[in-house]
């Protein structure tokens, strides 16, 4: 699903990044093997198309060398830290252009291909992760996540205190990140 | 700020959904807070698992070659940018040290300039250590010219002209016994033309200089010429391979 040759240690990870900034070729595409489907993935479906979703692939990457340099594994896996990269730029774009609330289920939007012919998503290893969320929580996910919407619009959206919307979100990332851990 | 207070706003920090302003204050608060920090880098940690989770289709295969361009292209851009800061840090430093020396010498000289190249040559040679030092920090060989008078003109001096492959194309021009007052600019003589490196400026009594770093290409080149005011040439020396 993202490490096509497994985890990197921190070491490896911190190697990579050093390389990256260096500009070296083969560490930009180790990085871009690892993490360009989740991220042309995330594009997809907070941006609504390919050509966006290539467009916020290629930025990602590009950020990903800026910022190489101030990458610490102290502080967080090579994952997470650029997924935070894309989806940053990917919340920035999407709250230039005004989106409207997101409507689709999370597992709508785990199940959009885009064409007959793309690769199978780990269907298994989705339902385990989402399955242990509730229905609120799920459509919380998709508000927050790739809705990109404030606590405060979520709680006005869904009439439910903003204390509600924070104390849901915690719990569901912590979740999320309980039982992906288990499956990476 | 209290860690309560954010501890309370992790998780939409995690998720991007915080305003700038508060991002930036909690982000200060999780440099320095180890207990905000571990709890903010868990929950980081779990909106990640998100996209990882869900995963995606494959992008388009052109895709991987556009993003290593792209990659590539800013990273050479930056690098490129610091090479030209450490050349032209380091030819400041030079044109500083040798118009000294150079100016020195022109001092010490009694009498009247010769016009002989070897003449020339010799005062160039004051400052050929430092061009060492300079080019030494280089991979690629550089071309260096020794600055003859034209005619029944005076002076002499030293031009580098270095050609990278991979970086900042640069030069320097040092001279000096120009008759004072006068104003003097540099040229490279290139198979496509003259490119202007510059006026000179005085950089000691008596000693002229000029450097330039350059974003196009300085292949070919094949002379100095330094002109006076009105397009005369005063000096002109052919570029060799550098010798230090």
């Amino acid at each position: 699903m993202t490490d096509p040759a497994g985890p990197l240690t921190p070491a490896a990870e911190q190697e990579l990044m050093r390389r990256l900034a260096a500009g070296d070729e083969r560490a930009i595409r180790t990085l871009y093997a690892r993490f360009a489907r989740p991220v042309f993935g995330m594009g997809l479906r907070m941006l609504g198309g390919p050509d966006a979703a290539e467009e916020l692939t290629q930025d990602v990457f590009v950020a990903a060398w800026r910022k190489a340099g101030r990458y610490d594994p102290a502080r967080g896996r090579l994952s997470t830290w650029l997924m935070a990269i894309a989806h940053n730029l990917a919340v920035d774009r999407l709250r230039r252009r005004g989106a409207p609330v997101p409507t689709a289920t999370l597992e709508e939007l785990a199940a959009t291909p885009v064409s007959e012919e793309d690769d199978l998503i780990d269907r298994d290893v989705v339902r385990r992760v989402l399955g242990g969320l509730s229905m609120g929580e799920r459509r919380l996910l998709v508000m927050s996540y790739y809705g990109g919407l404030t606590c405060r619009e979520i709680a006005e959206e869904e009439g439910i205190p903003i204390g509600t919307v924070k104390t849901r979100m915690r719990t569901v990332l912590i979740k999320l990140r309980r039982t992906y851990a288990k499956e990476a | 700020m209290e860690c309560r207070d954010v501890r309370e706003r992790l998780a939409e920090r995690a998720l991007g959904t915080l305003e700038r302003d508060a991002a930036r204050w909690i982000d200060r608060h999780v440099g320095w807070c180890a207990a905000c920090r571990r709890e903010a880098e868990e929950l980081a940690e779990g909106a990640a698992a998100i996209p990882l989770a869900v995963g995606g289709p494959a992008p388009p295969p052109a895709l991987e070659g556009r993003v290593v361009r792209a990659v590539s292209r800013a990273a050479g851009r930056s690098s490129r940018g610091r090479r030209v800061a450490v050349v032209a840090a380091a030819i400041a430093g030079v044109v500083a040290a040798t118009s000294i020396a150079w100016a020195l010498s022109v001092q010490d000289r009694i009498g009247v300039l010769e016009r002989a190249a070897g003449r020339a040559e010799r005062e160039a040679a004051l400052s050929t250590a430092e061009w060492a030092r300079l080019f030494g920090f280089f991979a690629d060989p550089a071309l260096s010219a020794t600055l003859v008078p034209v005619g029944r003109g005076t002076g002499g001096g030293r031009a580098v002209v270095y050609d990278s492959q991979k970086g900042a194309d640069s030069a320097v021009v040092i001279v000096g016994g120009l008759p004072a007052g006068g104003r003097y600019h540099a040229a490279i003589v290139t198979p496509s033309g003259n490119v202007a490196l510059g006026r000179l400026s005085p950089t000691s009594p008596g000693s002229l200089a000029v450097s330039r770093i350059f974003r196009d290409d300085l292949a070919g080149a094949e002379a100095v010429v330094v002109r006076d005011a009105r397009g005369r040439d005063v000096l002109r020396g052919r570029l060799g391979r550098f010798r230090a």
